[in-house]
């Protein structure tokens, strides 16, 4: 108790004397300023007006009542950033304990020319922490003027990491075969060997590879994970897409261009025009004809 | 313990020979690939004829007489171009057309840009095709005109010939898919599966370059691997540099396509298979397949990996026409018009199925032994002058040759995969 009571005269005795000095340095600073023929010019004016609203504020700050809730208020603060730091710090746990659970499990189940029931944990359980944990603070209500455009680019932001994920999971999927390929590949050149009909052309052993590699793929793209993924990806690439194209727009309007939904405006005014024109056209021609 | 029998000597041996040659290979190479290589396409000469918004109407310049009276107009798919029926002298489908007497027209549908995205297919049928094919019949004087459809080109001329029957004499389809209920092609699985809405309301138009990753990875082992292993065995052989290089070049030009229209071609087609049902609604009206009534020849690649057998061979059992010809041919989707052995079979066929649905009874020379030469030109047939203004176009009444009808004819000779891809490259 004590010494918080000696912290704080500590913060009051620093406090006055920062604000003395200040106001007497400023202070000075304003009565070396020329007269200006006995108008006192609007810059003077200013700086007498500032000062005064400093000295008042200095005198609040003196008042104990109000330095306490101050220092309480910044007292808070380093609370705050730990509570930042600590959704960040446990999701980054989750997320390493998660892949070190999966990193031994994708080896296991990917068996030859099998696709299905893929483990993919991996990038799921980084999409679901960034649902969680990230993807919230990019989401928080915009205020004032510049709300939507910031709302625009956040969403982009979100967008994009959402994107990498699907993209990762997709990019794996098509790795996953030529893995396969080379154990079976591997697994192939031994039984040969064993046989004593191992190829003696290096362009052998890489048709036996391509062969094998060229069913590794047509098996995964038949399969339903591959269908989902490749739509996933899909379905978020064209998502990132139309993020940023909205946020382009916002940066566009500010430019002497045409934007894409301006210019489609027009051509499909022009679409429908041209179309008009041609249909009666040709009755012309009919009637003329006739 | 077993013990591996390996001949180390002999692996060794191989690997120093190898190494031998790809050094040879490596010398070869950089001489052909400094030194001046031919790699145009398309090289036939044309006249631009007809112009409307981004597409043109290409009509070749016939070196010998014109030998057959009516027209032949060609309509390509709106994926990739109509450069590939010309992509190199000797492998023509363009040339050996040309120099049998065919009165050759073809349809360039251009580059669509984003003002083309509310372009459909309603208007690509009815509007430029149809305004082309009265274009050519009123240049022509002919009453009817012969139509050959590629891939979707050959979609878009099924319905055209269903809707404007009156107008067509003759219609070929190769590569055409019309029925779309299969799962035998990764590209109807993948085409049912996306949602088609959404990436053209994100795009506007499909981009060009977002079909050709999607086709790249139909076979990513083959063709995004094997096909360059290839190439850089065979980079010191000039002739094949050149030939990989126009290949390169037809693959990868791939104009976007006009968003409204993948749109319906995805939902109409892929999702509901409207077409082949006689349920499909193009301008406000239903494409009948029965008003399909002229003589029908159908070709498809029994090794096509994008429109497979069983996407193209419904057609000929659904239409009205009783005179109809199911080919297939064992290649795949672009070795048809390309592979040097389908250059021997396939326009050859068509020329010969033309010309005796012309009125004709003259054979032609068709099925030559090398590759690229072409069949010898017909006697020369006058073409009827235009008629003028007013004049109606006089017409002679031809007996028609007895042939088959629904006939279906196969070669069952299995290559290889590789085989077909190094024929197609």
């Amino acid at each position: 108790m004590e010494e918080n009571k000696s912290k704080e005269n500590d913060v009051e005795d620093m406090m006055d004397g920062m604000m003395k000095a200040s106001t007497d340095f400023w202070t000075s600073m304003l009565k070396a300023v020329p007269d200006g023929g006995g108008i006192k010019n609007r810059y003077a004016e200013s700086m007498e007006a500032t000062l005064k609203r400093m000295q008042s504020a200095s005198s609040a700050l003196n008042d104990p009542q109000m330095a306490d809730a101050i220092l309480k208020g910044l007292n808070t603060l380093p609370e705050f950033f730990l509570k930042i730091s600590k959704a960040g710090w446990e999701a980054s746990a989750r997320l390493q304990k998660k892949a070190a659970e999966k990193a031994g499990k994708i080896g296991q189940k990917t068996e030859a020319y099998q696709f299905e029931n893929l483990d993919q944990g991996i990038f799921k359980a980084w999409r679901e922490i960034y649902q969680e944990e990230f993807s919230q603070y990019l989401q928080i209500p915009q205020l004032g003027l510049t709300r939507y455009y910031q709302e625009r680019l956040n969403h982009l932001l979100d967008q994009s990491n959402v994107l990498n994920a699907s993209l990762s999971e997709f990019l794996y999927l098509l790795y996953l075969p030529m893995e396969k390929s080379m154990k079976v590949f591997q697994d192939k050149i031994e039984d040969l060997s064993k046989e004593g009909n191992i190829p003696d052309k290096a362009k052998d052993y890489y048709n036996l590879w391509v062969k094998i590699l060229e069913g590794h793929y047509m098996n995964l793209f038949k399969s339903p994970e591959y269908l989902v993924s490749f739509r996933e990806m899909l379905s978020q690439a064209e998502n990132f897409i139309t993020a940023k194209n909205e946020v382009l727009q916002d940066i566009l309007q500010s430019l002497p261009v045409p934007t894409n939904r301006d210019m489609d405006n027009i051509y499909k005014d022009l679409y429908l025009l041209k179309k008009r024109v041609k249909v009666l056209e040709k009755e012309l021609a009919g009637k003329e004809k006739k | 313990m077993d013990q591996p029998k390996i001949s180390l000597d002999l692996i060794l041996a191989n690997i120093a020979a190898e190494a031998e040659k790809a050094q040879d290979t490596a010398t070869k190479a950089s001489e052909v690939l400094l030194g001046p290589l031919e790699t145009a396409m398309a090289t036939t000469p044309y006249d631009v004829v007809y112009e409307e918004d981004r597409v043109k109407l290409k009509h070749y310049r016939t070196p010998g007489d014109v030998t057959l009276k009516t027209p032949l107009l060609v309509t390509y798919a709106l994926i990739n171009r109509e450069t590939m029926l010309d992509l190199q002298p000797d492998r023509s489908v363009v040339q050996t057309f040309l120099n049998s007497g065919i009165d050759l027209y073809m349809i360039d549908w251009g580059y669509p840009t984003r003002q083309d995205r509310f372009v459909t297919i309603d208007d690509h049928v009815n509007g430029y095709m149809d305004n082309i094919v009265d274009y050519i019949i009123e240049k022509t004087g002919v009453p009817k005109i012969n139509l050959m459809g590629i891939c979707m080109g050959g979609t878009f001329c099924v319905i055209y010939s269903a809707l404007h029957p009156e107008k067509i004499k003759n219609l070929i389809t190769t590569v055409t898919p019309t029925n779309f209920d299969t799962d035998k092609g990764l590209l109807h699985i993948w085409m049912r599966a996306i949602d088609t809405d959404k990436i053209i309301d994100t795009f506007g138009n499909l981009p060009g370059d977002f079909m050709n990753l999607g086709f790249l990875l139909l076979n990513p082992a083959r063709l995004m691997i094997d096909k360059y292993v290839g190439f850089f065995e065979n980079m010191g052989s000039k002739s094949f540099v050149e030939n990989f290089v126009r290949m390169e070049k037809w693959i990868f030009d791939s104009p976007d396509v006009p968003g409204e229209t993948f749109r319906q071609f995805a939902n109409d087609f892929y999702k509901k298979n409207l077409l082949i049902q006689s349920k499909l609604e193009i301008g406000g009206k239903r494409v009948d397949l029965k008003n399909i009534t002229m003589p029908l020849l159908n070709f498809y690649g029994i090794y096509d990996h994008l429109v497979p057998p069983e996407a193209c061979n419904l057609i000929t059992k659904f239409v009205g026409s009783s005179d109809t010809e199911d080919i297939t041919l064992d290649t795949g989707h672009i070795g048809i018009y390309v592979s040097s052995k389908c250059q021997r079979e396939f326009a050859p066929k068509i020329i010969r199925w033309l010309r005796e649905r012309d009125g004709e009874q003259r054979p032609v020379a068709v099925a030559t032994e090398n590759a690229g030469e072409q069949p010898s030109p017909a006697p020369k047939l006058e073409r009827p002058s235009r008629p003028a203004a007013g004049e109606k176009p006089v017409r002679s009444v031809r007996p028609r040759p007895a042939r088959p009808t629904h006939t279906r004819k196969e070669q069952n000779v299995k290559p290889s995969l590789t085989q077909v891809i190094q024929e197609t490259i």
